[in-house]
């Protein structure tokens, strides 16, 4: 069931009615409630990969309750091998058993033993990426005695099966999300409006920017060959927003979906296009992934406190295995290395960083001048990201550094102009927890005209229904 | 908690309202959906030849000019899906009907079920042709309210061209389409290069396709009607831009249906030579002059057949 969605908005006000009157007064019943809908959510896809998130939330309680029992290291390191080998090991099935058989043929070929092996046509389980690694850090956590396991049965479930989170993240970990569903949520106006602010906010950025700028970066990225470097420069800048749009407006209405129930998710994009660098980049985006890849690989790998060349090691493989993350190709692990390529030398040298001010209406030019470098480099990391194959990739670059980067780009001015005005709206509210952040504003029809105003945009401007991206990773 | 779902729903209002207005403009202000399904319906005694297919058949084939009493019920992005869902639901209806013409465009035996283009037609055909959609699932809830499957900026418009003409019926009694006279592509060479990038779409699979009008034929032979399986004419640099290996498997396929059926006829029309620039209003759809033209042409065929 897609967010944007009349399914949804059938969905979710029924859910919400239920949720807090029927089952408000019992909260081992709203969490089942919560379970059951969770699960009738995600078998709007295919109800038939319901088994993996139960056995996936089935392996780990039981993997937590046995770590609670035992002190003995070597049984703990059992346990979170379970636990670890489970996990990835749907991930290895389901996403990335053709990727390893294909790279496994092609460099027998290489050398001159070309192999029949056939791969599978296996399917990919909405989610996947996202639920493994979230039940992996409740195991990983407790392995490492930072929270207590948990005896609710009910409440694991609902902590990984959560809906509004449950497909594209945010990725929660046990130590913030699971001990929300052992206290009595109680509804909490404020927090409710601005759950429909981000609600609002995350379908204006979902079907406005990304479904528009879809159609745009779709039709450049498939006549590449015959477009011109400008062209070719604006279609990755579309698709930057495309790709940015459907994510974080994803999150915005998952945080929102939550709020309205009374949970908090953390925050999952801080405003990516005004980083200055690309280490602050990777703080300001999938800052859920980010997170999780720093405390479960970057941290145990050794962190910042090793030698700089185990340093730049580190950063690599933490780059790369999060390139790997989002699909089992080629150009995602050279996207993850351009990104490393980028970030290690920001560790390395640059240490001091030049926050924005609260009281500058402008950035100062050094700032403005780090904003565009920033962007222009993830725009190029970008290109891989989107291209079907390295060849691609390499050619669509080849083309926008070539001479025809300075010739007219044959794109609508509309697009640039609908993202040169968002940015400029998120300039002005880059100090506030969302785009749609406006309960500072003390005049009660101003707020209610720009609530109009999106919901207007969002009719009148939508393109045409587009899938999430990050569904497929 | 009250006081949040009052102060939402009061906020909602405006919201309802249009959506009630819009909801109310698709049920009740005719369109070319209700208007040739009541036509064929009060048709349904006369009808001897009726005409099937996407805009290329809906602008270029005008019953006027048909010897036989001929119904146009093609429509704009028609694909063989809707077709055959037609044909069936009408065939049994209609006791003196002879021929079925069947346009086949570059595009129509590799069309994929339910491509964007179907998306929001399908709830259309269903509600106000009252075809049974198979890809409409009970619970699918779009089925029950028009205004919220198609795009709003498209209503928009749909809406300001009702109050500017008091319709929006863009079809003569007889199907033919209305064209806007004032509406033609003066450089039909540019427009080409663009159609035929926009038409092609490398698919090669007419399997799904090429069953259907299979089922189609069997279903005009059990009745006794004659089927034509016609490729209209097209722009020159249009047709040459489009994929020669693609174009011959079109050709191919729809020889065999001819050769392996009784009473279907395959007419190649794209590249017939007396069709000239004037006749084309863009690089693939035909003016009145040039429709009044290839349905003479087509009447000629049908009478000697």
């Amino acid at each position: 069931m897609l967010f944007n969605t009349i399914d949804f908005a059938i969905f979710f006000p029924t859910v919400l009615l239920l949720y807090w009157t029927v089952f408000k007064k019992s909260l081992p019943l709203q969490n089942l409630f919560l379970v059951v809908v969770s699960y009738v959510f995600y078998a709007f896809w295919d109800w038939r990969f319901l088994s993996l998130i139960f056995l996936s939330s089935i392996v780990d309680y039981s993997v937590g309750l046995w770590l609670g029992k035992t002190n003995d290291i070597r049984k703990r390191k059992i346990l979170l091998g379970i636990s670890l080998v489970f996990n990835l090991g749907l991930l290895m099935t389901f996403k990335y058993f053709n990727f390893f058989v294909e790279t496994f043929v092609d460099a027998f070929s290489l050398f001159g033993t070309p192999l029949n092996v056939t791969s599978w046509n296996i399917l990919l389980p909405v989610g996947i990426s996202f639920y493994t690694f979230q039940t992996m850090s409740y195991t990983i956590d407790l392995y490492r005695r930072k929270i207590e396991p948990t005896h609710n049965i009910v409440a694991f479930f609902a902590f990984v099966s959560f809906f509004p989170q449950l497909v594209a993240g945010p990725i929660e970990r046990a130590s913030h999300l699971l001990p929300q569903f052992k206290v009595k949520r109680k509804f909490n106006y404020n927090e409710s409006v601005d759950g429909l602010r981000l609600i609002l906010g995350g379908l204006f950025k979902k079907m406005v920017i990304a479904d528009n700028c879809a159609l745009l970066a779709n039709s450049i990225f498939e006549n590449y060959e015959v477009a011109s470097g400008s062209t070719l420069f604006f279609g990755a800048v579309f698709f930057a927003f495309q790709i940015y749009g459907d994510f974080s407006g994803y999150s915005d209405i998952a945080i929102g979906t939550a709020r309205l129930m009374g949970f908090d998710l953390m925050k999952n994009f801080n405003y990516p296009y005004l980083s200055q660098n690309l280490s602050e980049f990777w703080r300001r985006w999938h800052i859920s992934l980010s997170t999780w890849f720093r405390d479960y690989v970057y941290i145990p790998l050794g962190g910042s406190r090793v030698s700089k060349s185990r340093l730049v090691f580190n950063v690599f493989i933490v780059f790369i295995v999060s390139g790997l993350w989002h699909g089992a190709n080629l150009t995602f692990v050279f996207w993850g290395f351009i990104h490393a390529l980028f970030v290690i030398p920001v560790i390395l040298f640059f240490k001091k960083e030049t926050p924005f001010a609260k009281d500058k209406k402008l950035p100062t030019i050094s700032q403005f001048l780090k904003i565009v470098i920033t962007f222009f480099i993830v725009v190029i990391a970008w290109v891989f990201f989107r291209s079907e194959n390295l060849t691609m990739a390499f050619s669509y670059i080849g083309e926008i550094f070539s001479s025809s980067f300075f010739t007219m780009p044959l794109i609508p001015r509309s697009g640039i102009i609908l993202l040169l005005i968002y940015m400029i709206i998120e300039w002005i509210q880059r100090h506030r927890d969302h785009v749609l952040d406006i309960g500072y504003i003390n005049n009660k029809w101003f707020r209610y005209a720009i609530y109009y105003l999106v919901v207007f945009a969002i009719f009148y401007y939508a393109g045409d229904l587009q899938p999430f991206i990050y569904f497929q990773f | 908690m009250k006081k949040f779902y009052k102060k939402l729903l009061i906020f909602l209002i405006p919201v309802f309202v249009v959506w009630g207005i819009t909801e109310v403009f698709y049920r009740t202000v005719e369109n070319n959906y209700t208007f040739k399904n009541q036509r064929i319906i009060s048709e349904y005694d006369q009808i001897e030849t009726l005409v099937f297919g996407d805009s290329h058949a809906f602008f270029g084939i005008n019953p006027e000019y048909f010897t036989s009493n001929t119904f146009n019920i093609a429509n704009v992005s028609q694909s063989l899906y809707f077709d055959e869902l037609l044909l069936q639901k009408h065939i049994d209806s209609l006791p003196n009907l002879k021929n079925v013409i069947l346009n086949i465009s570059y595009f129509t035996l590799s069309a994929i079920d339910n491509s964007s283009e179907d998306r929001w037609r399908r709830y259309f055909y269903q509600q106000q042709m009252d075809l049974k959609i198979p890809s409409i699932s009970v619970f699918d809830p779009n089925q029950y309210s028009l205004a919220l499957v198609r795009r709003f900026d498209n209503t928009v418009v749909l809406f300001g061209e009702y109050l500017q003409n008091g319709t929006v019926v863009s079809s003569y009694e007889n199907g033919y389409g209305r064209q806007d006279e004032t509406n033609i592509v003066p450089d039909k060479e540019k427009i080409s290069v663009l159609i035929a990038k926009k038409h092609e779409d490398h698919l090669y699979d007419f399997e799904v396709n090429k069953n259907r009008l299979q089922r189609m034929i069997d279903l005009c032979n059990k009745n006794g009607i004659e089927v034509f399986l016609i490729e209209m004419p097209v722009y020159k640099t249009y047709y040459n831009l489009l994929d020669t290996a693609k174009k011959e498997k079109i050709n191919t396929t729809l020889s065999q249906l001819e050769e392996q059926n009784k009473g279907v006829h395959y007419l190649n029309f794209s590249q017939e030579e007396s069709f000239i620039d004037s006749d084309f209003r863009d690089a693939d759809h035909l003016t009145n002059e040039g429709a009044e033209k290839f349905s003479k042409l087509l009447n000629a065929i049908l009478q000697e057949k």
